[in-house]
């Protein structure tokens, strides 16, 4: 079920809401009960079968959460276990084809693929079950007795298909002390109709010319503009996407009570390649800094083992996205740019061509990471350069240019943080407050008009 | 409290709006066509299978059945009016469609470049050899066939933004055409256009790609007299003599197959013609394939469907098949008052819904059948068992394909 769909907004939210605040009112209980119950029904509606899968994952990290939680010799075990059966399940849905293909590939093998479906989630619900097991190792949490607020926590239907990634230690507090108020559900529309428009207005309409520039590249005929704005729709949309995405998140987490973590910071006006990752997916990035970089020894180490850690962490972030070479690659030029700026000190570069290299390595880095193989994804850069022998302008170009402007002006706005700027200088003024509450209404209804005409609405982090 | 708290309330009564109205305008609708419909998403008897048909039904009922969905179109098109644009792409309902030069909307299967394929004249030749032996099939009891070719909306004088079918359609009208000629009786209906100097637009709604019910009409005129001048088959002049109807123009009423995709404030809404016959008729309605409800009653209440409402200005549900219902199968209309004892077939695509209405008066009995829903047997056993006077295709260039001329 998508946030940003008829059936979510016209009914599960709507019925939700009225369940939670009326018959539920009195009883935190009785609402985390509700919430873990219509969670995984929200799951189950888009993976009937899979639900499964997830109440075995809840169980294997309740069991071995309670085990780590005794402080006994068998807490150790029980985490490694714990670790490897979430490991294990991620790798045999999601990577499992993958290697095979490799070992075929390698050792001249005809071992068949597995073909199973990918599970809605799955990475993301995975890293949750893994943040608790490790927290509760670490003692920054405690072992939940209740089978209920592990499940909760891991299958909260906001975040469970798509993120922000929510480690157990910031979500624990929450579950049984948690508090609502009309500022707080005030506050979670408003990232909310802020969500559904980035995703419906913005990604899903840049969405299209993105896919049209690939499709033009498989017909050889993809000229050097539309390369171009084929390459600022898919940069724009797969912002607006994601952060879209965590928005409502945000937001559903607000109308219920929960305050889960930002996602995202205007990563697109940052300086530097560092920048952007401090910025971009910042929940994910957390996670592999404090599971994978840190315990691994960061950068307190001695240079060759430093840039180990680097690699390590940039190949898992890229093979986390997908199982497939494009990703990895994609991943590793974050490594190799990142360890030329820790050389170059390329924060102490001019900001504006600083600013335009990242954002540059950025933007292109996106094209390997859309294309469905290296190759296609080399062959789309070449294209943005003349490289192929391909047309400078063409009517292609012009057309989508004209048909697409207002979302290309609008994506390049909201990009930076503007709105956000007079958002804090006039927040105490009345006729702002009136103001922003006109347009976001004006918004949600037109994003609403979009959602039930029944426009283009492919949703890319649900591939994870 | 209310004061600063507008966003939060206004969201949820939106939703709850919707919520509850599409529960009360809908609920019984949605629950009908899950049950209905859900075995089209089933892909096999797994149980996964089963739980996604029931969920995609419920899905694709609520998406149709959403309270105030044409408001909300109405917006979504006048946002695309304000933003310029050209170009509506594809959704989970319906292909891209795009606005012409005329102003008119327009279907596109799919967003490309041009397309270099080309179309060869073999391409159309199985279609044109199935229609000259069904010809001499009907020849050899003494009927007669008569095929037209209605029109497509497009036409080279029409600038798109991007390739559209119909522009490959006009080459494999053209090559069918001419491989039927001389052994078949045909009506190329646009080159009567351009013969007559008509206006060629005028024909054509700007929200559906059917032509209007006043060029059916015409075309049903047409067609009575090329056999009163070609044929053994007669028809009396008073039934096709436009003093012997009536015409009610329903104003700005219509959104049609693209508009309905857009809404009212996109290119406008079409006007849309009731054309009843002045003189007195009595006719049955019967479904001969299905077990939906026979009609009986004039040319207006048996053979048009609710034209009381649409009179009346409710415009609900107006669409192309008014004239002798939707495309279904085989359908039989009895002419309770006839002057002779004709019968007719009309083998037809949507284009054919008003002509075969308009025919319908003219002949005892009047079978409209559809090669896409009528399947109890072959159309040339059909023809056979049923010796009819006259048979007559009428169809779109669309309809040069397989499952329109697979008679056997």
């Amino acid at each position: 079920m998508l946030f940003s769909s008829n059936v979510f907004i016209f009914v599960f939210l709507p019925l939700a809401l009225i369940v939670y605040y009326t018959l539920l009112r009195k009883t935190l209980y009785g609402r985390n009960i509700f919430l873990l119950v219509i969670s995984l029904f929200f799951y189950a509606w888009g993976e009937p079968v899979y639900v499964l899968l997830m109440l075995f994952s809840l169980l294997v990290n309740y069991i071995t959460g309670r085990v780590i939680g005794t402080g006994n010799r068998a807490r150790k075990p029980a985490l490694i276990v714990g670790i490897a059966l979430n490991i294990a399940v991620l790798f045999v849905f999601k990577y499992l084809d993958f290697s095979i293909t490799i070992i075929d590939s390698v050792f001249q093998a005809a071992i068949p693929l597995i073909n199973l479906a990918l599970p809605i989630g799955i990475s993301f619900y995975t890293f949750q079950g893994v943040s608790y097991l490790i927290d509760i190792y670490r003692g920054e949490g405690t072992a939940q007795k209740s089978f209920l607020n592990v499940g909760l926590y891991i299958s909260f239907f906001p975040q469970l298909i798509a993120g922000p990634i929510v480690r157990y230690s910031q979500i624990e507090y929450q579950l049984t002390h948690r508090t609502h108020s009309m500022v707080k559900f005030r506050r979670g529309v408003e990232r909310f109709i802020c969500g559904l428009a980035k995703k419906i207005l913005l990604a899903n309409n840049l969405a299209l010319v993105a896919d049209n520039a690939f499709l033009l590249l498989d017909k050889g005929e993809l000229s050097v503009l539309m390369a171009w704005l084929g390459c600022i729709a898919y940069t724009l949309q797969i912002y607006y996407d994601f952060s879209g995405y965590s928005d409502m998140a945000i937001g559903l987490g607000l109308m219920f009570g929960f305050e889960i973590p930002e996602n995202f910071n205007y990563p697109y006006i940052s300086g530097t390649v560092s920048e952007f990752w401090r910025r971009w997916h910042m929940t994910l990035q957390g996670w592999f800094k404090d599971y994978v970089y840190i315990p691994l020894g960061g950068n307190r180490v001695v240079p060759v083992r430093h840039i180990f850690n680097l690699f390590f962490v940039w190949f898992l972030t890229g093979l986390w996205h997908g199982a497939n070479w494009t990703f990895i690659v994609w991943g590793l030029m974050y490594f190799v740019l990142l360890v030329l700026e820790k050389w170059l000190h390329t924060e102490k570069w001019p900001k504006v061509i600083s600013h335009i290299y990242s954002l540059l390595f950025v933007m292109l880095g996106w094209m390997i990471f859309r294309a469905n193989t290296l190759y296609d994804g080399i062959q789309y850069i070449g294209s943005m350069f003349c490289l192929s022998g391909n047309k400078g302008v063409d009517y292609n170009a012009l057309l989508y240019l004209k048909e697409y402007a207002f979302f290309f002006v609008f994506g390049l706005v909201v990009a930076v943080p503007i709105i956000k700027t007079i958002n804090k200088k006039y927040t105490d003024k009345l006729w702002w407050y009136y103001t922003k509450t006109g347009l976001l209404i004006v918004v949600l209804i037109i994003s609403i008009s979009y959602m039930v005409t029944g426009s283009y609405n492919p949703f890319i982090y649900f591939n994870f | 409290m209310i004061k600063n708290n507008i966003l939060p309330i206004v969201f949820f009564l939106v939703i709850l709006l919707g919520l509850f109205g599409t529960a009360i305008t809908q609920g019984k609708q949605i629950a009908w066509n899950v049950v209905k419909n859900n075995g089209d998403y089933r892909s096999d008897d797994t149980i996964n299978s089963y739980a996604h048909s029931y969920i995609k039904a419920f899905e694709s009922a609520v998406n149709d059945g959403v309270y105030l969905k044409n408001y909300y179109i109405d917006l979504f098109g006048l946002l695309q009016n304000v933003m310029g644009k050209d170009i509506i792409p594809s959704s989970g309902y319906t292909g891209t469609i795009v606005k012409g030069s005329d102003n008119k909307l327009y279907a596109a299967s799919s967003v490309t470049t041009n397309d270099n394929e080309e179309y060869s004249i073999d391409d159309t030749k199985e279609y044109a050899d199935a229609l000259i032996e069904l010809n001499s099939i009907v020849e050899a009891f003494g009927g007669e066939l008569l095929y037209v070719q209605a029109p497509q909306k497009y036409h080279d004088g029409v600038t798109v933004p991007i390739p559209i079918d119909a522009q490959r359609l006009i080459v494999r009208k053209d090559a069918f055409l001419s491989q039927i000629n001389e052994k078949v009786d045909f009506i190329d209906v646009t080159q009567k256009i351009v013969d007559e100097n008509l206006d060629y637009d005028s024909m054509f709604f700007a929200t559906d790609h059917h032509w209007t019910v006043d060029s059916a009409f015409w075309c049903y005129q047409e067609i009575c007299e090329y056999l009163n001048a070609n044929t053994n088959y007669h028809v009396d002049k008073k039934y096709y003599d436009a003093n012997s109807w009536n015409k009610k123009v329903l104003k700005n009423a219509y959104l049609g197959s693209t508009g309905v995709r857009v809404g009212g404030y996109y290119v406008g809404r079409d006007d849309f013609s009731l054309i009843t016959p002045k003189f007195d008729t009595d006719f049955e309605r019967h479904y001969m394939s299905t077990r939906m409800v026979d009609h009986s009653g004039d040319f207006a209440h048996c053979v048009l469907t609710e034209y009381e409402r649409f009179l009346d200005g409710d415009y609900n549900g107006l669409s192309w098949g008014v004239y002798t219902g939707s495309d279904t199968s085989t359908v039989r209309i009895e002419n309770k008052k006839p002057d002779n004892d004709s019968r007719v077939l009309v083998v037809k695509d949507s284009f054919g819904l008003p002509v075969s209405a308009f025919m319908s008066t003219t002949c005892k009995d009047l079978v409209i059948y559809d090669l896409r829903y009528s399947h109890d047997c072959s159309l040339i056993e059909y023809i056979q068992q049923g010796r009819f006077d006259l048979v007559l295709f009428v169809y779109s260039p669309e309809a040069l394909s397989t499952r329109f001329f697979s008679f056997e």
